[in-house]
C-alpha cells in the first residue's frame, strides 16, 4: 500500500511539468485505480490548498497521500512527488556550472529571460482575471461597469500604494492582505 | 558573486518564504527578489530568472524546482536539500493540520474574505515584481519579440510553458550565432 503511494506519486513528480495544477489530472486518473478519495475530496483538495501556505503542488500531494495511508502516507507523497526535481535540478545545476563562462549559456539565457518573464505576465493576468475581476457578471450583462467591483477597485488601489512602499517586505504585504480581509468581512457584517 | 550562507540560513530563509507562499510557482518571485537577491545577496536578478526559467522545463513543482537551483549556486547538494526542505515543511505541516483536524475550512465565508484580499496583494505584487524583471531581461528587439510571441503562444494557442522556454533559448542562439557571423563579415 505505502509502496504504492511511493511510486504513484514518483510518477507524478517525473510527468508534472510546469506548476502544480498540473497535478490534478493524474489524481484523477488515480481514482478508479485505488480509491483511495473521491472525486469530491479532490475539489476539496484544490480549495484546501488555496488556503494553506507552500506550494500547491506540495499540498495536494501531501493530502491525498494522507488520505490514503495517513501520515505516513503523507510523508511518502510529499518526500516521492519532489524525489525527480530533487536529483534533476542538482544534476543540471552542475551542468550549468561547468559551462558557466561559456558564451552559449548566455546564448540560451539572453533567449530565456524574455520568455520566463512571458510566462510571469500571463501567470499575474490570469490571477487578477480570477481575483479582482468579476467576468462571469460582465458576461451575463454586458454592461462595462460591472467588469469590476467597485470594492475591489478600491482594495486593488490600497494594495498598489501599500506594495510601492513596501516592496522590499513582501511578507508584510501578505499579513497587510489577511487583516484587509478581515476587516473587509467585519464591515460586511455590519453594514 | 554567491555569497556564503550557513546551511541553516537557507533552510530558515525558505520556510518563511513557504510560510507566505500562496498560488502557483509564480508567486515565489517577490519573495525571492526580497528576501535572496536584495537583503541577503544569495543570487543576482539574472540568475534568479534564469532558475525559473529553467524550472519550467524540468519535472516537478515550479516553486521547489526554483528554491533547490538557487540552493545549489549557493551550498551545492546540501543546500538544494536545506531549501527543498524549508520550502515544503509548511505546506505539510499545514496540510496536515487540515486533512487530520479541521477539515475543510475554506468555506468560511471570514475565510474566503480573507484569500480574496492576499489575492489581490500576491497579483499587486506580482505586477511590481515584473516590472523590476523587465529591465533585466526585455533590452532590444528580438527580446520584445520573444516577449510578445511568448505571451500570444501561451494565451491564444495554449503553447505549454515547456516549450515557450525551450524553443526561446533555441531562438536566442540562434539570433546570437546570425548576429555574430554578421560583425565577422
Amino acid at each position: 500500500m505505502l509502496i504504492d503511494v511511493f511510486i504513484e506519486f514518483f510518477k507524478i513528480g517525473c510527468v508534472a511539468v510546469g506548476g502544480g495544477y498540473t497535478v490534478i489530472p493524474f489524481l484523477y486518473y488515480l481514482i478508479p485505480v485505488y480509491h483511495w478519495y473521491d472525486a469530491d475530496a479532490i475539489t476539496e483538495m484544490i480549495a484546501v490548498s488555496n488556503v494553506t501556505p507552500g506550494p500547491i503542488g506540495i499540498n495536494m500531494a501531501t493530502y491525498a497521500g494522507f488520505q490514503a495511508n495517513g501520515f505516513l502516507g503523507a510523508v511518502v507523497a510529499t518526500v516521492a512527488v519532489v524525489l525527480p526535481s530533487v536529483i534533476i535540478v542538482p544534476l543540471l545545476s552542475k551542468i550549468l556550472k561547468k559551462y558557466k563562462n561559456s558564451c552559449f549559456t548566455e546564448y540560451i539565457m539572453y533567449g530565456l529571460r524574455p520568455a520566463a518573464v512571458a510566462l510571469i505576465s500571463v501567470a499575474a493576468l490570469q490571477i487578477f482575471k480570477s481575483s479582482i475581476l468579476t467576468v462571469d457578471k460582465f458576461a451575463a450583462t454586458h454592461r462595462l461597469s460591472d467588469i469590476i467591483s467597485l470594492k475591489a477597485l478600491i482594495m486593488l488601489g490600497f494594495f498598489a500604494v501599500c506594495g510601492y512602499f513596501l516592496r522590499k517586505q513582501p511578507m508584510l504585504l501578505i499579513l497587510i492582505g489577511a487583516a484587509a480581509g478581515v476587516v473587509v468581512y467585519t464591515a460586511g457584517k455590519i453594514i | 558573486m554567491n555569497k556564503k550562507v550557513s546551511l541553516l540560513k537557507l533552510f530558515w530563509i525558505f520556510f518563511k518564504i513557504g510560510l507566505v507562499l500562496f498560488g502557483g510557482g509564480y508567486a515565489i518571485l517577490p519573495f525571492l527578489q526580497a528576501e535572496i537577491v536584495e537583503k541577503e545577496k544569495i543570487c543576482t536578478q539574472e540568475q534568479m530568472i534564469d532558475y525559473y526559467a529553467l524550472a519550467q522545463c524540468v519535472p516537478g513543482i515550479v516553486a521547489g524546482s526554483v528554491s533547490m537551483f538557487i540552493g545549489y549556486s549557493a551550498r551545492s547538494i546540501l543546500g538544494a536539500l536545506a531549501c527543498i526542505f524549508g520550502m515544503c515543511l509548511p505546506a505539510f505541516i499545514a496540510m496536515i493540520i487540515f486533512a487530520a483536524m479541521l477539515g475543510n475550512i475554506s468555506h468560511y465565508p471570514l475565510i474566503q474574505s480573507i484569500f480574496n484580499e492576499i489575492g489581490i496583494a500576491v497579483c499587486v505584487l506580482i505586477f511590481l515584481t515584473i516590472a523590476e524583471l523587465w529591465k533585466k531581461s526585455v533590452k532590444d528587439f528580438f527580446t520584445t519579440a520573444i516577449f510578445v510571441v511568448s505571451i500570444a503562444a501561451t494565451i491564444v494557442f495554449q503553447v505549454s510553458p515547456f516549450w515557450v522556454i525551450i524553443l526561446s533559448g533555441v531562438f536566442g542562439v540562434l539570433v546570437k550565432l546570425l548576429r555574430r557571423e554578421k560583425n565577422a563579415d
